[in-house]
């Protein structure tokens, strides 16, 4: 036991040391989760409105691909495009754009399902109000349900975000430099996987901390009273 | 295709085993995070301001770390604190409930403080003891409400043993890989792995909905 404790020791130089390719990897890590929200909303109200065309056939391929999405592991879903581009599309794309493909087909599932629902929770009155008043049906999801729909979707939205930062860790699998990427890296070079980890984690912490803690307060501030 | 699942058959009982680990390691897991985050949740709501302080730091550092950096470190990092070496099922088990259990926690707590506190007193009133009140008046209620968010948990945890491939956990997604180098055609091995793990999330996602009709009638009626 006193040898133990006598073995481990903890090098506060190589945890500080740590910081520069962490900086590195959370420019990709940051710019992941910003570029993939920026495309993954847009596509998330497509995929929404294709789940209620008027098509059954839309309708049926829509839900499809939001359940597919929804239900199978991202990892997977980011490996399946990594080798099916190159093989059966011949496209070699950089890494970056892999994982932006697909944490953007991800994410957007998601959000599909959180503007659905908050279209949904918008009582069908309102609409008919509108549409009494001599609305076009365009004018009544523009100015009558979508502004209230704001309000209930936000909060998943924002908690769909935290999942995604967390997420882009997984980038590493397919060799993209984020932030686990180069500590795991550097690991491996260094053999102090104890200082590099622990420097991982408290830079995930300081980045992911105050991002879940917005997320939160969007919950309390915008909550509904029912 | 068809030539290309007939090259997978051979490979049969080596993916079988990866499912068996993913599905040993799913169950155990959600086991584990849910009777832990149900001790903590309440701990957190009913233990007192140290109890609610020390529990919320936890939570709060689990949820601003992604899973899989979880993984790594209880797999390389713990190691080196506790001097044991861990081997890589005990290292996915334990670093998957440390992280799915704080999610747990929180939707425990969150579930059990919106019970009317009426309803608390109620029990009391009866000359229940607060341990009876809180396990035969609150839970029941507040179980109902957390059943969607448990549900999802659930899901997240099964879709994330995906994960532990990184510290070679042999479960489906790392022997698929394995397969993969070897068939050299991912695609097939791929594309049957999304569909097991398809078929696999799908009954938890359907029979949460399920559960949580049924209950709502039952309180409801």
């Amino acid at each position: 036991m006193n040898s133990g404790i006598l073995n481990m020791s903890f090098d506060v130089a190589a945890f500080w040391d740590a910081r520069n390719v962490l900086l590195l990897g959370a420019g990709v890590t940051i710019s992941l989760t910003v570029l993939t929200m920026i495309l993954a909303i847009p596509l998330g109200l497509v995929l929404a409105q294709l789940r209620t065309s008027r098509f059954p056939l839309v309708q049926k391929i829509a839900t499809g691909w939001v359940e597919l999405f929804r239900s199978t592991p991202l990892l997977l879903q980011l490996f399946w495009i990594y080798y099916i581009l190159p093989s059966s599309f011949g496209l070699a794309l950089p890494a970056f754009l892999v994982a932006l493909l697909g944490f953007t087909l991800n994410v957007s599932a998601f959000n599909s399902e959180t503007f659905r629902a908050g279209v949904a929770s918008i009582p069908r009155n309102q609409a008919s109000a509108g549409l009494a008043l001599g609305m076009t049906d365009a004018q009544v999801l523009r100015r009558i349900v979508l502004p209230q729909a704001m309000r209930r979707v936000i909060p998943p939205l924002a908690s769909t975000w935290v999942s995604l930062f967390q997420n882009t860790s997984i980038v590493s699998f397919i060799g993209l430099a984020d932030m686990t990427f180069n500590a795991t890296g550097l690991r491996t070079h260094t053999f102090q996987d104890l200082e590099v980890l622990t420097a991982l984690a408290v830079a995930y912490l300081i980045l992911g901390y105050p991002q879940a803690k917005i997320a939160d307060a969007l919950y309390h501030r915008l909550r509904v009273r029912v | 295709m068809f030539d290309s699942l007939q090259g997978l058959l051979g490979h049969a009982s080596f993916l079988l085993s990866g499912l068996i680990v993913t599905i040993e390691l799913a169950v155990s897991c959600s086991i584990a995070a849910l009777i832990l985050g149900t001790l903590l949740g309440l701990a957190r709501a009913y233990g007192g301001r140290m109890a609610n302080a020390v529990i919320g730091v936890y939570v709060d550092v689990m949820r601003s770390i992604p899973q899989l950096v979880v993984l790594i470190y209880v797999y390389f990092a713990l190691p080196i604190l506790v001097q044991q070496r861990i081997d890589s099922f005990t290292a996915a088990f334990v670093g998957i409930v440390v992280w799915v259990t704080a999610i747990v926690t929180e939707a425990v707590r969150a579930g059990v403080l919106s019970v009317r506190t009426t309803q608390m007193r109620a029990g009391l009133a009866l000359g229940m003891s607060r341990r009876q009140a809180i396990r035969r008046v609150v839970l029941p209620q507040a179980l109902i409400r957390m059943l969607p968010v448990l549900g999802s948990t659930l899901i997240i945890l099964t879709k994330d043993t995906v994960l532990a491939s990184a510290i070679a956990t042999p479960e489906l997604l790392r022997q698929s890989q394995i397969v993969a180098t070897q068939t050299y055609d991912p695609f097939t091995v791929l594309t049957v792995a999304m569909i097991i793990y398809f078929l696999l999330i799908l009954p938890i996602a359907r029979g949460t909905d399920w559960l949580y009709r049924r209950l709502s009638e039952r309180a409801a009626g």
